[in-house]
């Protein structure tokens, strides 16, 4: 290799990775404000006032207020709890059982419990996402928790997909067999080898989803599926006030632009650890 | 290990018998890799296998060390009946019983140390963590590394230090029997012999305390390194006997066709 492709490498390496800090401070700050949603609102988000309500940004409320007077920006940062809080606990709770799934699948590889679980599983890819998650929100009735379930219910076969082609991949290679002869229980080998080695693209997968996940989560309390009044929620304020959209847009746009930036930034992260990750851009 | 224990022994190490091994599949007619066969390794013997790929030096080097079920056949091992044992009496025999492979790279995982993987039989079998450490550090002197080596990643050596190791790893439990399965087909001629050598040296030092399953399609290597051989071709032991009198004067037509194909 010529010195001149060697540096561009090595140029495009120090790109991604200031792209990675840059977009995983950002994520940070997000997290941290939802972590911390209730200390940084400056008014209370649930005080209404309806001599003050629909009133247009200004110095005492920065976003504006909706049309029971309650503080706009209180309530976007309150919301960011439930929106990015919950959106995390469902990829995290996704992730962890689609791998459990997918790398005891794997492992069996053939057996007839890979083979029941994988139609299961297939079971699941068939029906359109949201679809699905509308009806079990439906049956289980609304609240963040059932829609929760419901997105975990359709979206752990991707990962079980993934993490059962990865281990059926890992467990042919002769370390493995190694591991074997070292007298290392499965256990031992599943989590001490298969699992770090089949990790990374799990996990680069899982940090695209944060995206989506966070937008159908909003969709579904959009929907009135989700988060229940009066609790803040970004997608259940913007179906609330949609019908204020022409009078006072702030109402809707407040939400809608916080939606907006999260998504970004989680999905820009997601699509820099994909290329860190990736050995050819190294 | 005392070497009194051995001391006129007359007992395999290993014997097999009847050896077999079919591979079915759904609508494919089933192939027989492995076709009853059957041999024994002495304390301190260097066996070799010998035949074209595909001929089942693998498959049956793989239903030795139980990382393939055998379908027939018996496999004693110290006096031990080995063929179904299972879980904890299965780990048990990997005591006796190591294997160095063909891909030296891809034969320790990747995202760990060449150290963690040289003391991985040691920690399983009840060696404390400094125990571990200490005896991985001889190993890897004793196979011409240093012990900085424990220190690297796999992607951080080269083919022939990564199998320097490999040979550590194998030999870290004193096993009796080391089975070198093309062990060293993937490195260059050169490299190749140091491994021979190192080998060589580790079992003069270590005299009938262990024995080798050489398998390797490289006739004149094992007419060098072998104390006897056996020629396989598609599943079957076609001769037996000390690699100069089958080189000298093969028997059957396979054994002489091999070496006029070398020669």
């Amino acid at each position: 290799m010529s010195q001149v492709t060697v540096r561009k490498q090595k140029r495009k390496k120090n790109h991604v990775r200031t792209r990675l800090i840059v977009f995983a401070v950002l994520a940070g700050i997000l997290l941290l404000c939802s972590l911390f949603s209730a200390y940084l609102t400056p008014c209370d988000p649930y005080l209404q006032d309806l001599s003050n309500a629909k009133a247009a940004p200004s110095a005492a409320h920065l976003l504006g207020t909706d049309r029971y007077g309650r503080d706009m920006l209180s309530r976007v940062i309150i919301g960011s709890r439930t929106s990015i809080y919950s959106t995390l606990l469902l990829v995290a709770v996704v992730t962890v059982t689609g791998t459990v799934v997918g790398v005891f699948c794997g492992w069996q590889g053939g057996k007839w419990t890979d083979t029941v679980l994988m139609r299961i599983s297939d079971m699941f890819l068939a029906f359109p996402g949201l679809v699905f998650a509308m009806a079990v929100a439906g049956v289980l009735g609304g609240g963040l928790h059932n829609a929760i379930l419901a997105l975990a219910a359709i979206s752990w076969p991707k990962y079980a997909r993934i993490a059962r082609s990865q281990t059926l991949a890992q467990k042919e290679m002769p370390y493995i067999r190694a591991a074997v002869l070292a007298g290392s229980s499965t256990a031992k080998i599943l989590f001490h080898h298969i699992l770090p080695n089949i990790i990374g693209p799990i996990l680069v997968t899982a940090m695209l989803d944060i995206g989506t996940m966070m937008m159908e989560l909003a969709g579904l309390s959009f929907l009135g599926l989700g988060a229940k009044p009066p609790a803040a929620e970004w997608g259940s304020m913007m179906s609330d006030t949609r019908s204020l959209i022409t009078t006072a847009p702030w109402v809707t746009l407040a939400p809608g632009f916080a939606i907006f930036l999260s998504v970004m930034v989680f999905n820009l992260l997601g699509d820099t650890v994909r290329d860190y990750v990736d050995p050819k851009s190294r | 290990m005392e070497e009194s224990e051995f001391a006129g022994r007359t007992e395999p190490v290993l014997k097999a018998e009847g050896l077999t091994k079919v591979f079915s599949r759904k609508g494919q007619p089933d192939f027989t890799a492995v076709d009853h066969i059957s041999f024994e390794i002495m304390p301190g013997e260097c066996l070799g296998f010998i035949g074209e790929s595909g001929s089942g030096k693998s498959t049956a080097a793989n239903m030795i060390s139980r990382l393939l079920e055998a379908t027939e056949g018996e496999i004693i091992l110290d006096g031990e009946n080995i063929t179904r044992v299972k879980g904890k009496d299965l780990r048990r025999i990997y005591r006796k019983v190591q294997m160095v492979f063909q891909t030296p790279a891809e034969s320790f995982d990747p995202r760990r140390t060449l150290g963690d993987g040289i003391g991985e039989s040691l920690r399983n079998n009840g060696f404390s963590k400094a125990e571990a450490e200490k005896k991985t550090a001889e190993m890897l002197v004793q196979c011409g590394l240093t012990p900085d080596f424990a220190g690297r990643y796999p992607h951080e050596v080269s083919g022939g230090q990564c199998q320097r190791a490999a040979i550590a790893r194998a030999l870290a439990i004193e096993p009796e029997l080391l089975i070198c399965d093309e062990a060293t087909s993937s490195l260059d001629v050169t490299i190749q012999k140091e491994i021979i050598d190192l080998l060589n040296e580790l079992r003069r030092k270590r005299g009938n305390r262990f024995a080798i399953l050489f398998i390797c399609h490289d006739i004149a290597l094992v007419q060098q390194f072998c104390d006897r051989a056996l020629v396989m071709y598609k599943g079957r032991i076609m001769e037996e006997g000390k690699p100069d009198d089958l080189i000298r004067n093969p028997q059957s037509g396979y054994t002489r066709k091999l070496i006029d194909s070398v020669l």
